[in-house]
């Protein structure tokens, strides 16, 4: 067992009562008793049935819930609530995704769990559904990472879609849907990994998927009828989400460059559940001011592309930029190529990284409106098989990401 | 009167061919001097190239992010700039050794008087360096971010932004080196104010309506509208 020091005081009372647990489960954005209440009503029939009688251990924050009369009584020494200074987990933030992670593995530890479960986004029926959905391969199956497969709408979760997603499984050859969710099943095995990190490693979104496939440990996904996690706030400015997001991920891979290096290819990763068809959508979105916004960044940011940028997808960047609305398109090939470019400047330093990811912000919405004009009154299924077309893009160019990281002084036209 | 004459014109013209004679050399010294120096600093810097190229200087000042140098230097390479100052000061020394050669005394109070005034220089130069730096990072800044909140005129603002950095720096390095005094000072505030001033009575009056078009476009519901249905997380 590990040792109670690395528990704050508050809990340890309770936790060294407790002792041992099969499966424990970290709330970090329950702020109100009633959902505690609705939790603990939904998740203590389901682990009971998947655990069958084995012991479950709920953290949630103290601060938000703080009233001890709020507290539902609980006398099942099989279901526990503990306390916990846990703080909310914001969408794509490294800090307090760090504490979440680190709060629940140590505990888990403590008591020798067998599975651990965080649920980062915002508790509702449809996500406290996903905690016995995600432990399930791990109790059952003995996997070590568990994810969420959120199911495919067209216009959300574009930046996982077009960038995350095909990079993530070009780099380290896993096709993992949601690479950088907050909400996630993990062994003990790779808990243990994570803890010998170092303390507020700067990148931790993205960390368990890139760790677990770095260390040939087997993971896996589970269908979800949501489109996006529940409670991912969008934020107002695009080009500052792109630019944390983005340099948080860019900074993973240059860690992991000894590793994606040598990886070819992707392989699909086991899924568990059913795919779930989405209604389709209506969506009425203003190709034009997508358009327009990357021909205002053609025109003044053109000399800052240029410095990241390989001549080649300059001049068709340029060459786009003066085509007429209807056959506005930036290609597979083109957007697999600025990507790796855009990872190779970062690396490089090139110009201030912040200014670097900011000034991809036109670029990332004039593929989301040429992805949008092609999209146009397609299937799912269609759609589907089209943002395949620009994963299958990123893993062919991939030699020249690997060629160029190797000897960036080489001539590339 | 007629000897006298003779006389005196032989004097002054024996005077001035001794102090000719007595000047020669060392113009002749101070000319193999800057000759010598010349070659000796086109020697220093074809070394010093094959130097800075052979550790990949450029590469590697950028990739400790010092890529905004590349900016100032000449061909956009850092290695040429630090060659080019290099280059520079080994023709000073040279011509400091031949003005030495003519008058030891005039060279030791140049360089004297150089040599107390040389902390301020490299201050001045020092503050009209980092001027410049922080001025195209901050017209980059400001460029990237106007453009990203489709704010019309992006690059004039920028480059209105680069010339208040630097037109500010400069006035400071002036003002350290004791050039201009007052006037530098005055001219200084005359032009900021006057570009402070002008720029509000551009929002004031004559833009005021290209200023409520650009405000609406970045927090109005239009532009709420057109991006409502895409979700980018």
């Amino acid at each position: 067992m590990a040792a109670l020091d690395s528990i704050p005081h508050s809990a340890r009372e309770q936790l060294s009562q407790i002792e041992i647990a099969d499966l424990v489960v970290a709330l970090p954005s329950c702020s109100h008793a009633d959902t505690l209440a609705t939790a603990i009503a939904t998740l203590r029939p389901a682990l009971g049935e998947l655990l069958s009688g084995g012991r479950v251990v709920v953290l949630y924050p103290d601060r938000a819930i703080a009233s001890p009369s709020a507290d539902p009584p609980l006398e099942d020494p099989s279901f526990q609530l503990v306390p916990y200074p846990l703080l909310p987990i914001e969408p794509y933030d490294d800090k307090s995704l760090d504490q979440g992670l680190r709060s629940l593995l140590r505990v888990g530890q403590v008591l020798s769990a067998r599975a651990f479960v965080l649920i980062g986004s915002e508790l509702g029926p449809t996500t406290l559904s996903e905690v016995p959905a995600l432990a399930e391969p791990i109790v059952n199956n003995a996997y070590d990472l568990v994810l969420p497969y959120y199911a495919r709408r067209q216009f959300a979760g574009l930046m996982n879609s077009g960038i995350i997603y095909p990079l993530s499984r070009a780099l380290y050859g896993a096709r993992v849907r949601n690479p950088m969710a907050i909400n996630m099943a993990i062994s003990p095995r790779l808990a243990d990994l994570y803890l010998q990190s170092a303390v507020g490693s700067p990148t931790v979104t993205g960390w368990m998927t890139t760790r677990a496939v770095n260390a040939g440990l087997q993971m896996c996904q589970v269908y979800r009828p949501e489109a996006i996690a529940p409670g991912t706030g969008e934020s107002t400015d695009l080009s500052a989400t792109l630019a944390h997001v983005l340099g948080a991920y860019f900074l993973e891979i240059e860690r992991n460059a000894n590793y994606w290096q040598k990886v070819r290819g992707s392989q699909p990763v086991r899924t568990f559940g059913h795919p779930v068809a989405l209604p389709s959508e209506n969506a009425s979105v203003d190709l034009h001011t997508l358009v327009g916004n990357y021909q205002r960044g053609c025109k003044d940011l053109s000399d800052i592309w240029a410095v990241v940028l390989s001549p080649a997808p300059m001049v068709e960047l340029r060459k786009i930029a003066r085509l007429p609305f209807e056959s506005f398109r930036i290609s597979d090939e083109l957007w697999a190529h600025i990507l790796y470019d855009f990872i190779l400047g970062h690396r490089q330093r090139l110009i201030s990284r912040d200014h670097l990811l900011r000034a991809l912000t036109p670029i990332y919405l004039g593929w989301v409106a040429s992805y949008a004009l092609q999209s146009q009154n397609l299937s799912l299924d269609a759609i589907e098989s089209r943002l395949e077309q620009t994963c299958l893009a990123l893993e062919s160019l991939k030699p020249y990401l690997v060629s160029r990281w190797r000897w960036p002084d080489r001539f590339n036209p | 009167m007629f000897d006298q004459i003779n006389q005196a014109l032989i004097e002054s013209t024996t005077r001035v061919l001794t102090g000719l004679a007595h000047l020669l050399p060392g113009v002749v010294a101070l000319i193999v001097a800057v000759l010598v120096s010349f070659g000796f600093a086109t020697l220093s810097s074809w070394l010093l190239r094959r130097l800075l190229r052979g550790v990949d200087f450029d590469g590697k000042l950028a990739s400790w992010g010092w890529a905004g140098l590349l900016d100032i230097s000449p061909s956009q390479s850092p290695a040429m700039l630090v060659i080019g100052v290099i280059y520079w000061c080994i023709i000073l020394l040279g011509a400091l050794i031949g003005f030495a050669a003519i008058n030891a005394n005039v060279t030791e109070q140049l360089v004297t008087r150089l040599l107390v005034y040389l902390p301020d220089l490299v201050a001045a130069v020092l503050l009209i360096l980092i001027g410049n730096v922080i001025a195209r990072f901050l017209a980059r800044g400001v460029l990237i971010g106007a453009v990203n909140v489709s704010l019309p005129h992006g690059r004039l603002l920028s480059l209105g932004v680069k010339w208040l950095v630097i037109v500010l720096s400069t006035a400071m390095a002036l003002e350290h080196i004791g050039i201009g005094g007052g006037i530098v000072r005055l001219a200084f505030g005359i032009l900021f104010g006057g570009i402070v001033f002008t720029l509000a009575l551009a929002i004031g009056l004559g833009s005021k309506d290209l200023v409520s078009r650009s405000l609406e476009n970045q927090s109005g519901p239009g532009r709420e509208e057109s991006r409502a249905e895409i979700h980018h997380l």
